[in-house]
């Protein structure tokens, strides 16, 4: 069977059939993005725009600060919308997550039979304002847990809910060890082995009836 | 660490970014273009493994996090020159990762203090070479996008070589059929090449 000459060279953009023509496996791989590297993105992102409120306001926040009932725009509600702005920054849960003051600091247990195993400190994924958090892998009695302190965390949006994973090192196989509402002291069963599923993963999950990782991770740290 | 097109198809099911409803894409667009940052965020998480990937085979590991961080910036910073009707947005991204990626190339070839970088490449050459590299993967990820049969009868088409006409005896369908959703296909992938050729540095 031979080919129409129009099936070989389709009319359309020229380069079309060569590129497809030419794909190799290469062009298919894909590595995600570093952990971190988006909330680095919106803190530039942030800062642009600070420093154009800065050009725009001039030297007027200096005199504003020193001249309480003075007269024109009050700047205090100026500087609370802009920052209001810059929360808003992507941060879908983000602004559902930080809610000032609600500090819901856990002391978790350190019995004397506990021993240490890995820990890890979760970096944000996206801004979650003072929200942190830390995990340790601790061995009790031949027991594996994982004990997550985490403090200033509130709660999640309406129809959500936080979920605590552990990842192995390429990023293709999450497993669930549950929901996670702060700090949490979670047996790791046996058939995860936390040197291959070294990666401590805290994502958000609507509540849709769906078990796989949202794809929306809040926070994240590999066990070492 | 290479992943075959089979294997893929059939992560883009589980939302890598791929699946969404036209409609989803082109509110996204518009929703982007007028400066809401949480499209920015969609963005990111649906095209930030293609833009990475691919500062990354260009780069180096090294390098890649950063000429990331540079394509979606100069993105944001440019987002009203976007224009949706010009083509995707993941176009658009690797067209102005493009520019990244040789921009950074010539610093690099510039370092003579470095031994292991190549000082007597022809950026020239290299150039036509980054640029090419950036639209095969712009379209290996515009394939999955499309819909299952049109995508498999171009896989069949331009993989595996066969003729339309052998494609609509295994498929079971017209020819007519065939050339139509081949044709198809091929006029959304071009939507990529033109949004690639739109970006500027």
């Amino acid at each position: 069977m031979t080919h129409d000459p129009e099936e070989l060279e389709p009319s359309g953009d020229p380069r079309l059939a060569g590129l497809l023509r030419g794909l190799n496996d290469d062009d298919f791989a894909r590595t995600d993005a570093p952990a971190g590297l988006f909330a680095s993105i919106a803190g530039r992102i942030a800062a642009d725009a600070e420093s154009a409120r800065s050009l725009a306001r001039g030297g007027a926040d200096d005199r504003a600060d020193h001249s309480a009932g003075g007269s024109g725009e009050p700047p205090a509600v100026v500087r609370l919308a802009d920052r209001r702005r810059t929360r808003l920054l992507v941060a879908a849960a983000a602004a559902a997550v930080v809610a000032a003051g609600a500090a819901t600091i856990v002391a978790t247990r350190s019995g004397p039979d506990e021993r240490l195993l890995a820990s890890a400190t979760l970096e944000q994924l996206e801004p979650l304002g003072r929200t942190s958090a830390t995990a340790r892998l601790v061995d009790e009695d031949g027991t594996t847990h994982l004990v997550i302190d985490a403090s200033n965390m509130a709660p999640p949006p309406a129809g959500s809910s936080y979920e605590l994973w552990l990842i192995d090192r390429k990023v293709s196989d999450p497993r669930s060890l549950g929901t996670v509402t702060g700090s949490e002291d979670i047996v790791v069963p046996s058939s995860i082995d936390p040197k291959t599923y070294a990666i401590v993963d805290i994502s958000l999950e609507p509540d849709d009836g769906d078990h796989r990782h949202s794809g929306h991770s809040l926070m994240r740290g590999t066990l070492g | 660490m290479s992943v075959d097109l089979a294997e893929r198809v059939r992560m883009s099911e589980h939302g890598a970014g791929v699946g969404d409803a036209a409609r989803d894409v082109r509110s996204l667009a518009a929703e982007f273009r007028r400066g809401d940052e949480r499209a920015l965020e969609r963005v990111y998480r649906d095209h930030s493994a293609l833009v990475y990937s691919y500062c990354r085979r260009a780069l180096g590991e090294h390098r890649a996090a950063d000429a990331t961080q540079e394509v979606f910036l100069a993105a944001w910073r440019s987002r009203e020159r976007y224009r949706p009707d010009a083509g995707s947005i993941a176009g658009w991204l690797m067209g102005i990762a493009r520019f990244k990626v040789i921009d950074a190339y010539r610093a690099a070839g510039r370092d003579l203090s470095d031994p292991a970088s190549p000082a007597t490449s022809d950026v020239g050459t290299d150039s036509v070479d980054l640029e090419q590299m950036a639209l095969r993967m712009l379209v290996a990820d515009a394939l999955l996008t499309l819909p299952e049969r049109a995508r498999e009868m171009v896989r069949k088409a331009y993989f595996d070589d066969q003729t339309h006409a052998q494609i609509a005896e295994h498929a079971g369908v017209p020819l007519g059929t065939v050339k139509s959703d081949i044709r198809r296909g091929l006029q959304r992938l071009e939507r990529h090449l033109e949004a690639f050729d739109d970006a500027r540095p």
